[in-house]
């Protein structure tokens, strides 16, 4: 049985008004001259201990006996019986405690009281409440009892117990008064109707020694807080200069607490004043709004045991920054997050190198792909450029016989038959490329055409974030399987991709949608559309015709292969201007007959 | 007037054929060549003409034909035809002298726009050369003393300044310049002039 929660407080009512409180181990004595002035105190004092669960024992001696203490107290409280019972009180006269077996033995006693105490908790009772009248004493016990008090005096303070002992001032002479003041903690003395309290002088000293030791200790303790804040301070300088030198800036969040604390860098990183107030919408707020949507998702996910080691934007000042943040958060038993520690590095520097490098590397390929275009275009502008000159000056020359008043109709005749070798001969280039591009080993798989796409726009991605334009996908999730090669495939997404960016260079808005479509029973369509410039109606149809281009750079092959990859396919490739703004490229491939529905 | 004509060099037998046929039929004398080492092969043309040339052949190209024919002074007019012309080769190609730079196929109107311009101003150059060689042949006839007097003469100096000079009397120097004024066909001293810048005389040194 636990004592209930106002027992297990050290300080004990005592019951006796100009008291009140005491703790435990205080040790009392009283001065009376008459059973009334003895009641007057014991009554209050034990009811007050049978009231708050201390078992009390009342040694009695002349002129109050253990029954008519009994009956006395039995009148204040109804309930006496059943606690004698229960053995919450004992009333004995001091021959059945004090000289117990016809004599006084201080250490019996003394060892009495403790086995008392510890049956007292046993039972569940907060302590011993006791008073002993001292009557009974005999002038030659005054001194042993005297050591005995003395003995208790210095004990008692360890143990839960609370003694009055009670003295007739008609037994005592100014000596033994001394005597008991001095083995006391406080006396109780009547001056004319009113109790009084005595302090000992001894005590009050100990008292002051103790308060001086206190302070002291609380000076040095002080001192020593004042060293470790002190170093603390260095620390946290140190840890601040660091992150400063690292760009790394770190928080603290107490979820339960609702705090958040963020270290001057991190501060300085999001571009607030230090220590201006936090929320996680204030810092929200800072994160680039085309990353807030993924930031706040792992967030959630981190509280949910995910990690959370993220690389986002942030706007500080109107300049985009790249920051890394990592979090170790703390959970309940519940899995309820309740504090986490984070870190947050600026890796903007990183970043831009990176960006750079990637540049770098993109203009390589592009130069390494545009020399290798180059040279295909050259010998094959070449190869064709030659069979339609000659047509052409044939042609002309056919034109101008014609003309005069008698044509050599046999030069003619030679005319016609060298235009139609050289038409073959032109023909037979144009098959040349055909055969060249379906000669690169042009694999056929069974393929999604969703997973080509998100497989090119994810080679595009960074093109996308960095021209800012917006990206939707409108791709079918049940749009059946093509037998294509994926390779040739990407590389006709990719140019159309490009070639939209081109076209979007200059406008404002950027808006790029790829869509796929199931046609019909046969085909599927793919849709390239941007909000770009779109095509001026008068190139529509020379747009894939070879070394058709717009570009200043341009070689005006990339259509024209396209167009050769997707025929080759067996699908149509085909451009059409937006109602409103820009163009959609289009084109078709057949659905795999085994994969069909 | 003899017939204008046109050479061309281009190692493609059927362009060849049929440039030649398409230029032909307009009038103009065609003498084709499939290298330009066979064209430099050929004496030189004593009328105006010009010459259709593929950028591209087999040992020495378009190019290096220009350069040979430019140490060679013999100025050709050069109409330069590429099948995959770039910007800055034509661009030195007409720095050097080509009257045009035609990308193939090109249309009989530029072809014979460019042929028309490069015939006429060589025909110009051939004015100039058989001016200049008349004139020659007149200056030819002076005796070396004539010669002599006519540098001084067409520095605008009076006969008593240039008599001096040369040490004689005005009266000799008189003399002279009547004779060479008429072996030059001429009367006054400002076409004399005229006449001999186009032969490169220079004045004498006063």
């Amino acid at each position: 049985m636990m004592p209930n929660v106002k027992d297990s407080t050290n300080l004990r009512n005592t019951g006796i008004k100009i008291i009140g409180h005491m703790p435990w181990g205080s040790h009392l004595c009283q001065f009376y001259h008459t059973k009334i002035d003895l009641l007057e105190i014991l009554l209050p004092y034990f009811k007050a201990g049978l009231k708050n669960n201390e078992f009390c024992m009342w040694i009695t001696s002349e002129p109050l006996s253990a029954k008519e203490a009994k009956e006395t107290l039995k009148k204040e409280i109804k309930n006496l019986d059943r606690l004698i019972k229960k053995g919450q009180i004992e009333i004995l006269d001091y021959n059945q405690w004090y000289t117990k077996g016809g004599r006084f033995d201080a250490d019996r006693v003394l060892a009495g009281w403790i086995e008392k105490e510890r049956y007292a908790l046993r039972k569940g009772f907060s302590g011993l409440r006791l008073t002993g009248n001292t009557l009974w004493l005999e002038r030659k016990d005054w001194k042993n009892f005297t050591e005995y008090e003395a003995k208790v005096n210095s004990a008692i303070g360890r143990h839960r117990m609370l003694a009055i002992c009670t003295y007739s001032l008609d037994k005592c002479g100014a000596l033994e008064i001394i005597d008991v003041i001095a083995n006391h903690q406080f006396a109780l003395i009547k001056r004319g109707k009113k109790w009084e309290v005595i302090e000992n002088a001894e005590r009050k000293l100990k008292l002051k020694k103790a308060k001086e030791h206190l302070e002291i200790q609380i000076a040095k303790r002080t001192r020593e807080l004042k060293q470790v804040n002190e170093a603390l301070e260095i620390t946290r300088d140190n840890l601040n200069r660091a992150q400063v030198v690292a760009h790394i800036g770190s928080w603290y969040l107490d979820i339960i607490k609702n705090i958040l604390l963020w270290s001057d860098e991190t501060y300085r990183m999001f571009g607030l004043s230090i220590g201006s107030p936090l929320t996680y919408e204030k810092f929200l707020e800072i994160v680039h709004p085309d990353d807030r949507e993924y930031v706040d998702k792992r967030w959630m996910a981190a509280l949910n045991k995910e990690p959370y080691d993220i690389e986002h934007r942030i706007i500080v000042d109107g300049k985009v920054k790249w920051v890394r943040e990592k979090v170790e958060l703390e959970f309940d038993e519940e899995d309820k997050a309740t504090r986490g520690i984070g870190t947050v590095q600026d890796i903007t520097e990183r970043k831009q190198a990176e960006e750079d490098s990637r540049r770098l590397r993109e203009e390589l390929m592009h130069v390494a792909r545009v020399t290798t275009m180059g040279e295909l275009t050259a010998a094959l502008a070449h190869e064709l450029n030659q069979p339609l000159m000659a047509i052409m000056s044939n042609a002309q020359a056919a034109h101008r016989f014609l003309a005069k008043k008698n044509p050599d109709l046999d030069e003619i005749g030679e005319i016609l038959s060298d235009i139609i070798k050289d038409d073959k001969r032109a023909s037979e280039v144009i098959g040349k490329l055909r055969a060249l591009l379906r000669k690169s080993d042009l694999e056929f798989t069974i393929l999604n055409i969703n997973d080509v796409i998100r497989e090119v726009i994810t080679l595009v991605h960074s093109d996308i974030v960095i021209k800012n334009i917006s990206l939707s996908s409108d791709l079918n999730d049940k749009i059946p399987l093509v037998s294509g090669d994926r390779i040739q495939l990407q590389q006709v997404i990719l140019n159309l991709i490009l070639n939209s960016f081109e076209a979007m260079k200059d406008v404002d808005s950027k808006r790029l949608c790829m869509r796929t479509v199931q046609e019909n029973g046969k085909f599927i369509t793919v849709g390239v559309e941007d909000s770009g410039i779109g095509i001026d109606e008068k190139n529509i149809d020379s747009l894939f015709k070879p070394f058709f281009t717009t570009k200043k750079e341009g070689l005006g092959m990339g259509l024209s292969i396209n167009k050769v990859i997707i025929e080759a396919h067996g699908g149509s490739l085909w451009a059409k201007n937006n109602s409103d703004k820009g163009a959609t490229f289009y084109f078709t491939l057949p659905i795999s007959k085994k994969h069909s529905k | 007037m003899k017939k204008s004509t046109v050479f061309i060099a281009d190692d493609d037998p059927s362009v060849r054929k049929g440039l030649e046929r398409l230029i032909k039929s307009a009038g103009f004398k065609v003498e084709a060549f499939a290298s330009a080492e066979e064209f430099l092969k050929r004496k030189p043309y004593r009328n105006p003409s010009c010459l259709v040339l593929d950028v591209r052949l087999p040992g020495l190209s378009g190019i290096d034909l220009q350069k040979e024919l430019a140490q060679k002074s013999i100025s050709l007019p050069i109409i330069f035809i590429t099948g995959h012309g770039n910007i800055p080769m034509s661009v030195k190609a007409m720095k050097d002298g080509a009257v045009d730079f035609l990308p193939k196929p090109f249309d009989d109107k530029a072809l014979f726009s460019a042929i028309n311009q490069a015939i006429e101003k060589d025909r110009e150059r051939f004015k100039k050369e058989a001016l200049k060689s008349k004139i020659q042949r007149r200056v030819n006839t002076l005796t070396s003393r004539e010669y002599e007097v006519l540098r001084w003469v067409i520095t605008g100096m009076l006969n008593k300044q240039i008599a001096p000079k040369l040490g004689v009397t005005e009266k000799t120097i008189k003399v002279h310049r009547g004779r060479l004024m008429h072996k030059m066909q001429t009367v006054s001293v400002a076409d004399l002039v005229r006449l001999t810048q186009k032969c490169g005389i220079t004045p004498a040194k006063k």
